[in-house]
């Protein structure tokens, strides 16, 4: 324990910087956004008008003109079919202020002519504008933290993906399935998915949300389970969760070390072929680094570290072993 | 471009058509019927490897179906579908909501089949308790043992001879299934709490290839039995409103394996038991091996989220949780050989518990806070702490037993694994006009662990993007980032400890420079026309002070253009090209421990340069209401890789001199994938529907080997091994179906 400093004695700021560790820039980065929020005035979010249940609310003196009145125009802009139109839930647009609910009171629009600037158009908005006006509903589970997620740091809003006027496949989506969805952006990600050895993604049984949060994580990668990698593969590999009485050490600290889960042409979707992705690491003597080749595959018995399961068919168990013989993975 | 298979997009073009039909009836007026019977026949037909064709489905020849109902009323929404029922892949769910509670239920059966061409000469499993059994005939072994039947080759001259396991393996399909049933339940008891509760069941049964030796020219390979369940159930409370949302949640993991240990007999050597000097026994050593498989474990986490909003658009979110996991599974005696159980010389060995007593507990804290207190500009600051702290108590493995059969003491303490990872993150955002953003960040990870080459490790992340959207014409996307990673604290002991070259370092540790671009750039110069083009390129550069064997760099370079045109809601096509290319050097020595001078003797070195290079193709046709009537889509794949391994260096020149050395042949994959689906209405509703699958699989990879010229024809007694002939071998598959189609 550092001692307290007595009265008057000088304090090395260096070794106090490197104390305080991320609290310096967490600190300077607070009073950055104190002084700005100080600066601009309170804003409302654009947030949905107040709740009325039931029935779509006919028009007011607070300038919402009724669902009728926009579809008298917006024909084609229906939503009915969607989740969006379940009236018995007292959240949705159709238990609210119908196309109001999301566009905003329509007096100033209709009585314009329909002039547009008087309407609220997501499409027409940043994504980041539009993204506010759906998390001022969908703020909960999956969708808590959007705000500042890697998809809303690079400008992809809810828009981008999800339609609510045309969707074309589940949860609104603006494409048939999700890998093609997010083959849009993530195309090399997505092609793995044809390699020899990937998930069942092609076969249509685990898709990307089956991982991944796009909406938002505390995980990295935008996984959606646990808050580590290994966490987040052992959420269905939970039998390689252990612990384990003898640990292999890169399994403790991530997955991704050896396998590539969108997909390898690599027997396990490993990152690269067995024996050598082994030897990368096992610089050692005898058998580790001996040069596995042709030469060796055609005439010695250690040609059974090069075909087949290579260094596993001895090192089975290099996830961990329970084994008191399980040093090396054997048993 | 469309990713899966067509009869997937076919269903859903099913149900998008319901959404079209709902929302053309009035919008007031919501159809209370929707869905759809998808119902026909099915046929395939495969050559080679089948398994790998079905892979992940059941595509065996009969019935197929596909049901889907909804129904919507003014106070619930129902939803029920099933898909290929009966079979392997069979998968159901159905949810149910009205203003409160919803409900939902799956069951999703997930086959996982390696390969229908794998023998083996063993029998069983015979399951005795938690213990597997695999036996080889006694008789048998015996005679192996005398040398009166061939075990298993060692050397070329060896491959010449069939071993008595080549006539006494039989055929076998490998394969394994998993079964998720889930049921969640979430209800909202005023618009601002919600309870949510999920239970989910996982079984895991069939076989899985699995490795178990006795030595280094006695490998056999298994079919581990899988009988496995893991049972996870959560339960949240969550409030939220217009400010912000706080959500409390618990989950608890069950997993339980009904098979903890594998016992299974020695291919080389009888009934008695003897122990070897090192690992090269043909013809000693234990009669029988015993291993110790996936215990049961469980895990439990309680997490609190909150999310709370402020002026200046401005939000503060985050969550904490603590995990627990545990596992105290029976240990093992040290070996099965009773020639070490019985010599009072080596046995007993100190067994320092008699359950694992294994538990780590993780705390993990992440908070975010993003403002936007001006148009023009944003920022966001993230901070995660993550810790993992492994409490097992040490296990003295000192003396142990390898293989079941090499008594030594050179073994030492079970190690374990802790880290702590400290994340920052800042981004500063500058919004420009034409929805232009441009973004810098710094960010750093720092981890400290225990038991590892280095205490400490840092990245510093510097990174740059500029994103350009909701242009008419355009959509850019360009990010750049620097990473440098340096550890601090190496122990030099701690990797002369495990065996290796001082120079080595491990590559998920190692000092490293990391430079990441890649550029996206989407162009629509009519709306019919949609043009896209996408480049990433990574360099890894290991450079360490005192890196000199591992993984020294590691490069990918990926680019993919296309385009789609769509020129009414009727046709639509599109083509994409796509090439991966990734490069690596590494670096080893081949040497005897010290004090050999082999050791520390640079002529003993060797490289590989494993280069690979992918290309993909897609292309898609989809016309839709021809002759008003019919629909048809049409889809191709391509998947193609070449893979080198290329050894240089100059212990390569020196194995090459004494012609002991031989470049191996590279590695190649195809795989192609054509697919057509017609439905023709007859009526508004009705339909019927002809869908045709063809792939083809062509490898060749030197992990295979065949039976010489019979090509597709395992050889399960190579060299050291008594194997089941699992690799991957070529195939072409084709499925017909032949469907009629009801909409509601």
């Amino acid at each position: 324990v550092r001692p307290r400093p007595e009265a008057g004695e000088e304090i090395d700021m260096g070794r106090l910087t490197r104390t305080l560790g991320p609290a310096v820039p967490i600190a300077g980065a607070l009073a950055l956004w104190i002084a700005a929020v100080a600066t601009v005035p309170a804003t409302t979010t654009p947030a949905v008008a107040a709740v009325t249940t039931g029935a779509v609310a006919p028009a007011q003196d607070t300038g919402y003109v009724g669902e009728e009145m926009c579809l008298t125009c917006h024909e084609d802009k229906q939503y009915n079919g969607t989740a969006h139109a379940f009236g018995a839930d007292e959240r949705t647009p159709k238990a609210t202020h119908g196309c109001e609910s999301c566009h905003g009171p329509g007096q100033a629009h209709v009585e314009g002519g329909g002039d547009k600037t008087q309407i609220k158009s997501p499409k027409a908005m940043s994504p980041r504008d539009a993204s506010e006006l759906c998390t001022s509903c969908h703020d909960r589970k999956t969708h808590a933290l959007w705000d500042g997620s890697q998809h809303d740091q690079r400008n992809v809003g809810c828009t981008t993906c999800h339609s609510v006027h045309a969707p074309k496949g589940e949860k609104q989506l603006k494409t048939e399935t999700q890998p093609e969805l997010c083959g849009t952006c993530h195309k090399n990600i997505t092609n793995k998915q044809h390699r020899f050895n990937h998930m069942p993604v092609r076969e249509g049984k685990l898709t990307c949300s089956s991982c991944h949060n796009v909406h938002g994580s505390t995980n990295v990668k935008l996984l959606k389970a646990g808050t580590t990698v290994d966490e987040s593969c052992t959420s269905c590999h939970a039998e390689k969760r252990g612990p384990y009485l003898w640990e292999h050490a890169p399994v403790a600290e991530s997955c991704v070390t050896c396998h590539d889960p969108h997909g390898s042409n690599n027997d396990r979707m490993l990152v690269a072929k067995q024996p050598f992705l082994c030897q990368r690491c096992h610089v050692t003597s005898r058998h580790p680094p001996t040069v596995y080749d042709n030469y060796l595959l055609k005439n010695s018995s250690n040609g059974n570290k090069i075909y087949g399961r290579s260094c596993t068919v001895c090192h089975q168990l290099l996830h961990g072993s329970n084994s008191p013989s399980g040093k090396a993975f054997l048993r | 471009m469309r990713t899966t298979v067509t009869i997937a997009a076919a269903a859903l073009l099913v149900a998008s058509a319901t959404i079209a039909q709902a929302q053309g009836a009035d919008q007031a007026a919501p159809a209370p019927t929707t869905g759809s019977i998808d119902f026909g026949a099915r046929t395939t037909s495969t050559s080679g490897d089948a398994a790998r064709y079905e892979r992940y489905r059941d595509l065996q020849s009969g019935v197929y179906s596909k049901l889907v109902f909804g129904k919507t009323t003014d106070t619930y929404l129902l939803d029920v579908m099933g898909e290929n029922i009966g079979y392997a892949d069979q998968q159901y769910d159905a949810s149910y909501r009205n203003g409160r509670l919803k409900v939902t239920f799956g069951w999703n059966s997930i086959p996982l089949n390696y390969s229908y061409l794998t023998q083996s000469a063993y029998a069983g499993p015979t399951i005795s308790g938690e213990t597997a059994f695999y036996t080889l005939d006694p008789a048998v072994r015996q005679l192996v043992q005398d040398k009166v039947y061939f075990g298993l080759p060692t050397n070329a001259a060896g491959l010449n001879n069939e071993s008595i396991y080549r006539d006494l393996a039989n055929g076998f399909p490998l394969s394994q299934r998993r079964d998720v049933v889930n049921v969640g339940v979430a209800y909202e008891a005023t618009r601002a709490v919600g309870l949510d509760f999920d239970f989910t069941s996982t079984k895991k049964t069939g076989y899985q290839p699995f490795g178990a030796s006795f030595g280094f020219s006695d490998g056999v390979e298994m079919p581990y039995p899988l009988d496995q369940r893991t049972n996870d159930f959560s339960a949240g409370l969550e409030w939220a409103n217009q400010k912000g949302m706080m959500r409390v949640n618990y989950q608890a993991s069950y997993f339980t394996n009904a098979v903890e240990t594998m016992i299974w007999d020695n291919p080389v050597w009888g009934a008695t038991d003897a122990t070897f000097s090192n690992g090269y026994s043909t013809g000693n050593g234990a009669s029988k091996g015993r291993m110790a498989l996936p215990p049961d474990n469980h895990q439990n986490v309680i997490s609190v989220t909150g999310l709370y909003k402020m002026p200046a658009h401005t939000t503060v979110n985050g969550i904490f949780a603590f995990t627990d996991q545990s596992q105290d599974g029976r240990l093992i005696p040290f070996t099965i050989n009773t020639a070490i159980l019985d010599d009072p010389a080596k046995y007993p060995l100190h067994m320092d518990r008699l359950t694992a007593e294994a538990q780590v507990r993780g705390y993990n804290l992440a908070v975010n806070l993003n403002s936007r207190p001006a148009r023009a500009v944003g920022f966001t600051v993230k901070y995660r702490y993550n810790k993992h702290d492994n409490m097992t108590p040490h296990f003295n493995g000192e003396e142990y037993v390898r293989f079941d059969q090499v008594w030594e003491e050179t073994g030492g303490e079970t190690e374990q694994f802790d880290v702590t990872r400290n994340t920052f993150d800042a981004t500063l955002a500058f919004n420009l006009p034409a929805y232009t953003t441009f973004r810098v960040g710094y960010g750093y990870d720092k981890a400290d662990r225990t038991g590892r080459g280095f205490s400490g490790m840092q990245d510093d992340t510097f990174r740059a993007s500029l994103d350009t959207v909701g242009n008419e014409y355009i959509t850019f996307r360009g990010a750049f980032e620097h990473v440098v990673r340096k550890g601090s604290g190496f122990s030099e002991a701690s990797i002369e400890e495990g065996g290796g070259q001082p120079g080595l370092r491990f590559y998920d540790e190692a000092d490293r420079d990391r430079d990441r671009a890649s550029l996206t750039v989407m162009i629509t110069p009519v709306p019919m026309v949609s043009i896209n083009a996408a480049y990433a390129t990574g360099k890894d550069t290991y450079k360490g002070e005192g890196h000199e064997f591992g993984l020294l760099d590691a490069d990918t370079t990926t680019y993919s253009v296309g385009f789609d045109v769509n020129p009414n809601d009727l046709v639509m096509f599109g083509v994409s090209y796509g090439r991966d290319e990734f490069k690596s050097t590494q670096k080893s020595r081949n040497a005897n421990p010290p004090p050999d001078p082999s050791w520390t003797d640079p002529t003993r070195d060797w490289y590989l340069d494993n280069d690979e290079t992918v290309n993909n193709v897609d292309f898609y046709l989809d016309m839709f209401k021809v002759g008003g009537t019919t629909d048809v889509r049409f889809d191709y794949v391509l998947s193609d890789s070449d893979n080198a391994f290329i050894h240089y260096g100059p212990r390569i020149d020196t194995l090459r001199a004494i012609g002991q050395s031989e470049p191996l042949p590279n590695v190649t994959n195809k795989w192609q994938r054509f697919s057509a689906d017609v439905k023709y209405f007859f009526t508004a509703k009705a339909g019927i529907g002809l869908t045709y699958w063809y792939e083809k699989f062509d490898v060749d990879d030197f992990a295979t080997i065949d039976l010489p010229g019979h090509d597709g024809q395992p050889r399960v007694d190579y060299l050291g091994e008594l194997s089941m002939g699992y690799a991957p071998r070529p195939y072409t598959g084709s499925t017909g179906f032949i469907r009629l189609l009801y909409l509601f």
